[in-house]
């Protein structure tokens, strides 16, 4: 197993090289100068070929890509132009606002997944097998932010149970209590999609291991049908399932551009929506390069946890 | 929104089960299939006669009478922020919805699906490559990379198309290249082979049958989730411009009249819904004739 | 069998209970924060309609930005925003008490109000403002700065020097005589910044501390989250009346709308047409129209066919239907035959407005002009910025009124700011943008920035190339003149010139109305898009 990760862990070093290069050349493809974009309308020509030089613009691209490199090892992501802060500040003090959304998410998904998905498992073939069969069709073709946006209708508008923006009431607000309100209706919207995968996963792995050698010999030793369900069949269950909540990182992360839009959530995919449409190249690369980074580190973890769950996983 | 782990062949994570299922069941996910192809055929047929069905110019503004509520005599759906009629701003919607949809399949199959063939069947360091290439690609979240490539490119239609395409081919070439890996190792691959056959010869003619059903699978599911990743680029603001009538960008202008007209923004939302369940029921049906294995695999 | 229904109830409680756990919590939550305890602790909650940008008033852009800036930081002189006045709003005394013009209109002295003190201590004195101008003028300066310069060059391009006579005294001397010099001065961005904050800190890092003498202090700015405001006790006019101002972002105009009817926010300043009909008839809540001098247009290009053709331009504004416009936003917006928007100095109703509505004319005006037939105009539109929240929508009736008279729009939607670069050196291969300017009240300011042959790109904003000799000859007569009803003439004659020549589709001037919650007391609808923080009160 150590073999296995060290191995794994060695896989995703030129990932991460891969993903430096792709952000650099994002920036390469935008349209206009970075020039144009730091100076903005009024700036002269002279004062242009100023910056230009100064932040090696006139520079061959490998010679730009060492330099972004550099400053990167060093930290530094450059300066964000909408926000005139260091992109790398900007990113860390909303981290923890899209981490926080992103885990709730997640937690909500795995949990009430694999809960409904025992639930339905119990009596494959029955009425609620297959109302969940079309709850989590509907939920899988839902655009997130059209029920994002129905969510708001709903529970904002009509009902005016929930608040629907940002993160905290803007008199008073700041508390667990008031931090949770803002979090119901972000959470569900994220959470829908992954949930309805997760319940899915969970059913089906259940059905294949609950006809299982072992789980016959368990029911013929007597143990009650519950005990057989949670001890025996869930966590041989579970290797799958655990890939699957792994997989959902990337959907979370992508969510989570269109969920905090919708409800003015002040995170990074918030953020990063502002960022590309005002523009702000070095905003734009710093994000994505997080969210990437983010997302194979996830990746490296599940793969890890999927190998101690199961000891006898090879590399492909 | 795509999921990395799409080596279903190589490396599943469970082995594949099936015959557990009653036949009743099995019947009911045809069914599922059946009215899949329904929906989606009357969507076709919309998308198709929308020029005849429609009751009114979907371009036609006409403020005076803006955010009129559905069941309305002469406007069914109701009008816009504009004053223009949804119900046909809906039909000739339907054609980009599945322009949209189908193509960026069509183009990352093709794409994708060359690339998996020949480096899968190649093997060696250009297969490695690639795939590395490809792990570099997953790891960025799909919509950041296409808000980044629409951003670089403009906003319209064409960029949301290659934003689509790009995010998508590595999907592709990994599930072909799954295939052709799971395939080589069959014997008629190693007779055609011995029997003096070339290279292309054995990919084209022996190969390529035997992966066509999980690739069909695949590519129909991968069509519904296009139809949501294109309604949320368009959302963004990334899709085609105004007044072409498009779903996505349909509900984000409705969505400032939230309150005041709700029905702008979710009648176009409830469209993109009923568009990729039809591909969705599709894909499964298709996944439960085409092949079994992957019954309980992919999402 | 039994087990199983036990098994699968057990989950299912689970389950329940922690929905139950997550919306009770929910729901308290909510509850507390909506029961705020304002009225005990003076606040009012402002919404801010995008992310609110660095808090540095000279390097700054929009107004949401400039409506915080606004009450932190205080320029020379101000605009009185205690009355409804149909023309341009009184120049009064600020950071400086009083001026004196010279008999020659080169020399402005300002002598600085004593006792008024920046939020850090530091005093606010003769010194403190000429460094504040040196940051914006002196290249040789330690606390000179290249964007704020730039930013902005367009007022400081006036001045020729500045100086300190004694510790209240500071002068501006003039290039050339420029009888707008004061209302330039009452722009936001030209506030008074603690010279301390200045010395201390470079670049971007002066936004965090926004330090000036205005009646509201700096009390917590988070990226992304809401700024707010605490009373400036020691403020020179009088004690401020609220103990706390809240600029709350709120990004989606339906959510904002709804709060102020829930009583979580208290005032809305750049309000949508939607939100005023959502808001129709809640009791208590009060929509003021302001209607600052703005003007919305299509800026040509002069330098490509067929949009180089006057005769066709003219015919353009035939084609439209600006009332549709109006009506589409619930009348929030006025049409606009000419080129003087109301608010403006010389503005005077038909003055300089010759168009109508006429698509039958326009047509005939179109085959008149020798354009070559069909055409197609390639358009920019901006998709977002102030004002712009309605721009796809009456661009889409703009383009239905063109293609009614033959001609067909290929547009381009961009972001703002994109829009903007794009567009700044000067239009390329493009016939021109859809625009709007919050023109000011000054006519000189306006019509020069716009009009002047001088102005095009890259010195100016006359991104379209307009030029024509007899307005330049009327601008320079202008310019001098100070006998202000003479100088309006030779405004109105140039802006009647300007409308026939038609460099611009001139479309419609925007009400700009704000929504104040019952609570909100001392906000007047002068005509501006700012208000007056210093009577600024709760009920």
């Amino acid at each position: 197993m150590i073999a296995f990760v060290v191995r794994r862990l060695f896989q995703t070093i030129p990932v991460i090289f891969g993903v430096t290069l792709v952000t650099f050349l994002l920036t390469q493809i935008l349209p206009g100068d970075l020039a144009d974009v730091l100076l903005g309308p009024t700036a002269s020509e002279e004062s242009r070929q100023q910056l230009r030089a100064a932040i090696g613009l006139d520079q061959s691209l490998l010679v730009q890509y060492a330099n972004y490199m550099g400053h990167l090892l060093r930290g530094d992501l450059g300066q964000s132009l909408v926000f005139a802060q260091p992109v790398a500040t900007m990113l860390a003090s909303r981290l923890a606002n899209t981490a926080l959304l992103a885990v709730s998410a997640i937690v909500l998904a795995s949990t009430a997944g694999i809960a409904i998905g025992t639930w339905v498992a119990l009596k494959p073939g029955s009425l609620r097998d297959h109302s969940l069969s079309a709850s989590v069709l509907f939920l899988n073709s839902m655009p997130p932010f059209w029920l994002g946006l129905v969510l708001i209708l709903v529970f904002g508008l009509e009902l005016r149970w929930l608040p629907t923006s940002g993160m905290s009431s803007a008199i008073g607000g700041g508390g667990p209590g008031d931090l949770a309100a803002h979090m119901v209706l972000p959470t569900l919207t994220l959470g829908a999609w992954s949930l309805a995968v997760i319940t899915r996963m969970t059913r089906s792995a259940l059905l294949d291991v609950i006809d299982g050698d072992f789980i016959r010999t368990a029911r013929s030793r007597g143990l009650s049908e519950a005990r057989v369900i949670l001890r025996h069949a869930l966590p041989n269950a579970m290797p799958p399932v655990i890939t699957v909540i792994g997989l959902q990182a990337g959907f979370l992360l992508s969510g989570a551009v269109l969920t905090e839009t919708v409800f003015s959530w002040p995170g990074i995919g918030l953020a990063m929506y502002q960022g590309i449409s005002a523009r702000d190249i070095p905003f734009i690369q710093g994000g994505i390069l997080l969210l990437a980074l983010i997302f194979v580190l996830v990746n490296f973890v599940v793969d890890a946890l999927y190998a101690y769950v199961n000891p006898k996983i090879e590399l492909s | 929104m795509s999921s990395p782990n799409l080596d279903a062949f190589s490396s599943s994570p469970e082995p594949a089960v099936s015959g557990s299922r009653p036949w009743i069941r099995r019947l009911l996910g045809n069914a599922g299939a059946v009215v899949g192809l329904a929906l989606l055929t009357s969507i076709a047929i919309a998308a198709a006669f929308a020029g005849w069905l429609a009751p009114h110019d979907p371009l036609l503004a006409n403020p005076a009478i803006r955010h009129l509520s559905p069941f309305t005599p002469v406007h069914w759906l109701g009008t816009d922020e504009l004053g223009r009629d949804i119900l046909s701003r809906l039909l000739f919607g339907a054609r980009l919805a599945l322009l949209v949809a189908v193509v960026p399949t069509l183009l990352a199959l093709l794409a994708g699906g060359c690339i998996g063939l020949v480096v899968g069947y190649m093997g060696g360091a250009s297969d490695s490559a690639t795939m590395r290439v490809f792990d570099v690609m997953f790891a960025f979240p799909g919509i950041l990379l296409a808000l980044g490539i629409g951003a670089a490119l403009g906003p319209g239609l064409g960029s949301m198309i290659i934003a689509i395409v790009v995010v998508t081919i590595p999907a592709f070439g990994r599930v072909v290249r799954g295939g052709v890996l799971a395939a080589k190792r069959e014997l008629y691959v190693e007779a055609a082979r011995s029997l003096g056959y070339s290279h292309w010869r054995v990919a084209a003619r022996h190969i390529l049958p035997n992966i066509l059903g999980p690739i069909v699978v695949y590519a129909t599911l991968q069509t519904g989730r296009n139809v949501i990743l294109a309604a949320s680029l368009s959302f963004l603001g990334l899709g085609p411009q105004p007044p072409t009538p498009d779903w996505g960008q349909m509900l984000s202008s409705g969505r400032t009249a939230l309150a005041v007209a709700p029905h702008v923004a979710t009648i176009p939302g409830l469209a993109i819904v009923l568009l990729a369940i039809a591909f969705n029921l599709m894909g499964d049906g298709a996944r439960d004739l085409l092949d079994p294995r992957l019954k309980r695999q992919l999402p | 069998m039994l087990g199983r229904t036990q098994a699968g109830r057990r989950v299912l409680i689970v389950v329940g209970l922690v929905i139950a756990a997550g919306v009770g919590l929910g729901l308290y939550g909510f509850g507390s924060g909506g029961n705020k305890s304002a009225s005990a602790d003076a606040t009012i909650v402002i919404v801010a309609e995008a992310t609110t940008p660095p808090l540095d008033p000279h390097r700054m852009t929009g107004t949401i930005g400039l409506r915080i800036v606004d009450a932190i930081f205080d320029p020379l002189v101000r605009e009185d925003m205690s009355k409804e006045t149909t023309g341009a709003p009184e120049i009064k005394p600020a950071l400086a008490a009083s001026w004196k013009v010279s008999p020659d209109g080169l020399t402005y002295s300002f002598t600085i109000r004593s006792g008024a003190t920046f939020h850090d201590g530091t005093a606010a004195d003769s010194a403190a403002v000429k460094k504040n101008f040196d940051r914006l003028m002196d290249r040789n300066s330690p606390v000179y700065d290249e964007r704020a310069a730039r930013s902005l060059m367009l007022i400081t391009a006036f001045i020729e020097a500045t100086s300190t006579t004694d510790g209240r005294t500071f002068v501006i001397q003039l290039k050339k005589p420029f009888a707008g010099l004061l209302r330039l001065l009452t722009d936001q961005r030209i506030s008074m910044i603690s010279p301390k904050v200045l010395d201390q800190y470079k670049g971007d890092d002066i936004a965090l501390h926004p330090v000036g003498t205005g009646p509201y202090k700096l009390d917590k700015l988070e990226s992304g989250r809401q700024v707010e405001l605490v009373r400036n006790p020691n403020f020179w006019g009088g004690r401020p009346r609220l103990d706390r101002i809240i600029f709350r972002p709120l990004y989606d105009p339906t959510t904002a709308a709804t709060e102020l009817q829930t009583g979580q926010v208290d005032m809305i300043a750049s309000a949508g047409a939607q939100q005023i009909e959502q808001l129709k008839g809640q009791k208590g809540v009060v929509v003021q129209y302001p209607e600052p001098a703005n003007l919305y247009f299509v800026r040509y290009n002069m330098k490509l066919a067929p949009t180089d053709n006057a005769d066709f331009r003219r015919a353009l504004n035939y084609a439209i239907n600006r009332d549709a416009i109006a009506t589409l936003v619930n009348g929030q917006m006025a049409p606009i035959y000419g080129s003087v928007p109301r608010g403006n100095e010389i503005y005077e109703k038909g003055l300089a407005a010759p168009y109508s509505y006429n698509p039958a004319k326009a047509k005939e005006m179109i085959a008149a002009s020798g354009a070559p037939m069909p055409v197609i105009l390639k358009l920019m539109v901006p998709i977002s910025g102030p004002g712009n929240a309605m721009a796809r929508q009456i661009f889409e009736l703009i383009q239905q009124d063109l293609k009614a008279v033959g001609i067909g729009v290929a547009s381009q939607y961009l972001d703002f700011t994109a829009m903007i670069s794009a567009e700044s050196g000067g239009y390329k291969a493009v016939h021109g943008s859809y625009n709007g300017w919050t023109t000011g009240t000054d006519a000189e300011y306006w019509f020069e920035r716009m009009f002047s042959g001088d102005q095009q790109p890259p010195r100016g904003v006359n991104r379209g190339y307009y030029s024509n000799p007899k307005v330049d000859d009327l601008f320079n007569r202008g310019r001098g003149e100070s006998d202000d009803k003479k100088r309006h003439d030779l405004y109105r004659d140039a802006a009647k010139i300007i409308a026939d020549d038609a460099p611009w589709l001139f479309l419609y001037q925007d009400r700009l109305p704000r929504i104040l919650g019952p609570r909100v007391t001392g906000v007047v609808a002068a005509p501006s898009v700012y208000f007056d923080y210093t009577t600024l009160g709760v009920r």
